[in-house]
């Protein structure tokens, strides 16, 4: 198989959406705090065996959980209106035999013993301000989106080119859409 | 430096995209060693490198396509520059791929090596002994607190401020920190000795987890880690435990944090480090060597491909020469001598070039020499063929082998058939297209075989050939052409018709016989018929009527006879004149009718003598006596040709066309003999009991003082056709 990289890695690179995704997302939970439209929302963050492996061998893996608002009635390229994204990230360590959760974004470190309470704590979205009510128009109808992207840039150099190769490392969601309207 | 320049020319794109690719593959090592800046590029660069090799291939593909072209449409040197290309990419292919899987196999092993099982031993057991360490402290630490708390639990209860912090001395440990929290979790008191965690002025609450464990009565003890503000983590042993009042119930539960000291926290820290680090490395081993063989792979791929692209260019210019050279021999077998080959080597190819251009500049001069001397000749032939045509007599030449090889104009004239297409063929086989030439071809044939080779003599001779509607006589001069081979040359015949000469020879032979004739027997005549006449009156009368019937039976045969004689002599006579012709303009129209009144249709005359006269015509020039006596020979013959005739009947009609009046006489009599007509116009030449035989001759004769022609022919559907041509502008 590893000879064959070279004629498949630009299908591989551009047909991430294609392949089933094990991160999971309950619907966003949009609401209006002050002057800021805020959202809240759980995702819980895709960790394969390999890369649970790969975590217990010392490897940190980043993710980047990122929402963004879209007027659909606009084209492609310019409907966005607000994107923000947040940076976590898993490490663990095996003398305490502990999990490290850092959110970069926020900077909160957290540790806790459990994998799985673990990526549920990283993709808590709590409160986060996506973009001042006074941008929006009432009762237009718009979109939230919710993209996960495992951060392969953070991954060890050697493992970089497998991650995009192999199947155990693909955890993306994408195409996570949901109607939105606003209603002052 | 130019000449440099053009050296790398045809290979500036090979050399830019080799440049882009090994810069590529240089930031794409880089990217998967150390290099942070290139991290973020490592996915464009593989793409690069690979859209790089995928141009390369692309470019590979179109060049061995350029060169199958090549071989399709023969072009010079193709063959041989695949057979370059081909043993260069073996060459090149075959150590590379060695290398690559040699370097390949080195890599994978010098991985492997790096994982040791013992090392790895060693470490898993320093790790389990770090956490041995700790648990023992952390169980030695749980032992000691709860004796401390069953000792003191009623104070901790009833006065915890100042209990918890006895039990805080009594415990002494330094960096440790005891919390005393209600069952709900809340901190109802605190105490801290010599801590090193003096951010925490107040303690973190207790975990969920923890605290729900621990209100159901079980101990809660472990190595737990703190996030600090600072981004780091801080080690300590959690010790939680329940504080039961006499009723055993749970009131408050005490937590005691014992922070590492600093050298057993560095110690394991290293030991912890360590370990993760090996067993990174260890699970980056299998994808280690895939990036590894994928960057190797697609730098050989890349080299090889760029290497082969760079023989293929690099065979082209060295097969170049040879191609332009075959080409060049090509063109000059073709017959372009002034193929010349553009060149700036200096090697032994250049060299090479240089001779062949002087070759083909030495061919092109002997080539235009021998076009001039071939342009002269040329010149010289058509100058002969031209002085040929002008001769009136015919000229023809045959090979040695009796081939037809040239003939001028009058030849093709004198023999009644155009010879030029007839350029090439044998003797034999232009007696099958030719009958009549027999006696001509024959000739020629007895004279091959009498001329000996390089003879000088001339064969003549005089021969008849039979034409539609005369005969011919050819004198034939025959000559051995000269043979530069010096063997039997072809032979030389030129032949001139001297019909015309021989006739007039004849004609005046004949006029002189006439003439004798005429005086020796014309004189004589008349006193015969004299004396038969004295005779007849004299004796008549005096003789018995026996006598007198044979005597007057006498007389009148020799009266009748010497009459008879007189108009022989009377023609002999007319034929032998030679009186000088008077010409003058005549309408020949008119003359045709004066004529014709004179045969009026009688009992004895019963031809009828029908004019289709054509009155557009204009006037001839001609002597009115001599054409009298011609249309009278002519009339006359038709006359006595259709004595036996029901109806005999006379056509005469004239016809003009731009050069020639036509006139012509149509009689319904017996015809002329096709072998008489070849002989008719000879002097005493007739089929009729009674005729001279000058007739036509005399007819003859007059259209010759005219210029005319006369020929014979058959009318539709019986009798003789002759027709008489005047020319309208006569010579002279």
């Amino acid at each position: 198989m590893r000879y064959w990289l070279l004629l498949s890695i630009l299908l591989t690179t551009f047909s991430q959406a294609l392949w089933a995704d094990v991160t999971r997302a309950t619907p966003l939970l949009p609401s209006i705090q002050g002057q800021q439209l805020v959202v809240d929302g759980q995702v819980t963050l895709g960790m394969t065996p390999t890369m649970e492996k790969a975590l217990l061998h010392g490897i940190a893996v980043e993710y980047s959980i990122q929402v963004t608002l879209i007027d659909p009635e606009q084209w492609f390229w310019q409907n966005t209106l607000a994107s923000k994204k947040m940076r976590v990230r898993l490490s663990y360590d095996p003398l305490k035999q502990t999990y490290l959760l850092s959110n970069l974004t926020l900077s909160r470190l957290n540790t806790d013993r459990d994998l799985s309470r673990a990526l549920t704590t990283l993709g808590s979205i709590q409160s986060f301000p996506l973009i001042a009510i006074e941008k929006l128009q009432a009762n237009k109808a718009y979109a939230l989106q919710l993209e996960v992207r495992l951060e392969r840039e953070s991954l060890p150099n050697a493992l970089r080119l497998s991650s995009l190769l192999d199947s155990e490392w693909r955890v993306n969601l994408s195409g996570h859409q949901q109607p939105w309207t606003y209603q002052p | 430096m130019k000449r440099l320049r053009d050296k790398f020319k045809p290979y500036r794109f090979v050399l830019l995209i080799a440049v882009l690719l090994v810069f590529s593959l240089i930031l794409l090592s880089q990217s998967l060693q150390t290099a942070q800046d290139f991290t973020n590029t490592y996915g464009a660069l593989l793409l690069i490198n690979l859209l790089g090799a995928i141009i390369l291939l692309a470019w590979l593909a179109f060049n061995l396509w350029q060169l199958k072209q090549d071989i399709v449409r023969q072009t010079p040197g193709s063959k041989l520059q695949i057979r370059l290309v081909g043993v260069l990419a073996l060459l090149i292919g075959i150590p590379m791929l060695v290398a690559f899987f040699f370097a390949r196999h080195v890599i994978h092993q010098s991985v492997e090596n790096w994982f040791d099982t013992q090392t790895e031993e060693v470490l898993q057991d320093a790790l389990t002994l770090s956490r041995s360490l700790l648990d023992l402290k952390t169980r030695d630490s749980l032992n000691r607190l709860e004796g401390l708390i069953q000792l003191n639990k009623e104070g901790l209860i009833s006065q915890p401020t100042f209990t918890l912090t006895a039990v805080a001395e009594m415990l002494g440990d330094r960096n440790t920190d005891i919390t005393l929290f209600s069952s709900a979790g809340q901190v109802i008191a605190t105490a801290s000795i010599d801590t090193i965690n003096t951010n925490n002025l107040l303690p973190q609450p207790l975990p969920e987890n923890i605290l729900q464990q621990v209100r159901q009565g079980t101990p809660y003890a472990a190595l737990d880690a703190d996030p600090l503000s600072d981004g780091t983590v801080s080690s300590f042993i959690r010790i939680v435990l329940p504080v039961r009042d006499p009723n055993q119930r749970i009131p408050s539960l005490l937590q005691a944090q014992f922070h590492l000291p600093d050298e057993l926290r560095q110690q394991t820290d290293r030991v912890s480090k360590a370990n993760a680090q090996y067993q990174t490395l260890a699970f980056l081993r299998e994808p280690l060597k895939t990036s590894v063989t994928i960057n190797l792979a697609l730098v050989v791929l890349l080299t090889l491909l760029g290497a082969v692209l760079a023989g293929i260019q690099a065979t082209r210019n060295f097969i170049r020469p040879v191609s332009e050279l075959t080409q060049g021999a090509r063109n000059i077998a073709k017959g372009d001598y002034s193929q010349r080959l553009e060149t700036d080597r200096h090697d032994e190819l250049g060299d090479l070039m240089h001779t062949f251009n002087d070759m083909a500049e030495q061919i092109q001069k002997s080539r235009d020499e021998l076009r001039r001397s071939q342009l002269t000749a040329e010149g010289q032939k058509r100058y002969l063929q031209i002085l040929l045509n002008q001769i009136t007599a015919g000229v023809l030449t045959c090979d040695p082998k009796l081939r037809l090889r040239t003939a001028n104009n009058a030849a093709s004239r004198l023999l009644g058939t155009s010879l030029d297409s007839h350029i090439g063929l044998s003797l034999n086989e232009l007696l099958e297209k030719h009958s009549p030439l027999s006696p001509f071809l024959e000739a020629i044939e007895s004279a091959a075989q009498e001329l000996a080779p390089q003879s000088e003599k001339a064969w003549e001779n005089q021969i008849s050939i039979d034409a539609a509607d005369s005969r011919h006589i050819l004198m034939l001069r025959i000559n051995r052409l000269p043979d530069l081979l010096h063997t039997s040359g072809g032979l030389l015949v030129v032949f001139d018709d001297i019909t015309a000469i021989v006739q007039s020879q004849r004609y005046a032979a004949w006029q002189d016989i006439a003439r004798r004739l005429a005086h020796e027997i014309k004189n004589p005549l008349t006193p015969i018929q004299l004396a038969a006449d004295r005779m007849r009156y004299r004796l008549l009368d005096h003789l018995n009527e026996e006598d007198a019937r044979i005597l007057d039976r006498a007389t009148h045969t020799i009266i009748q006879q010497v009459d008879s004689m007189k108009r022989l002599v009377q023609d002999f006579s007319d034929f032998a004149k030679s009186p000088k012709v008077v010409m003058q303009q005549i309408d020949l129209n008119n003359f045709i009718q004066d004529m014709a009144i004179m045969y009026p249709l009688t009992d004895k005359q019963r031809m009828r003598i029908q004019l289709q006269l054509d009155h557009q015509c204009p006037h001839i020039i001609a002597d009115l006596g001599r054409l009298r006596q011609m249309f009278h020979n002519l009339i006359k013959n038709a006359i006595e040709a259709s004595e036996k005739e029901e109806k005999p009947s006379l056509i005469i009609s004239t016809q003009c066309d731009k050069e020639y009046l036509n006139l012509t006489f149509s009689d319904n009599g017996p015809g002329i003999p096709e072998d008489l007509r070849l002989w008719i116009f000879e002097p005493y030449s007739t089929n009729k009991p009674k005729g001279t035989g000058l007739g036509m001759a005399i007819v003859k004769r007059i259209l010759d003082e005219h210029q005319a022609s006369i020929s014979i022919g058959s009318n539709d559907p019986q009798g003789a056709r002759i027709n008489v041509s005047f020319p309208l502008n006569p010579k002279g």
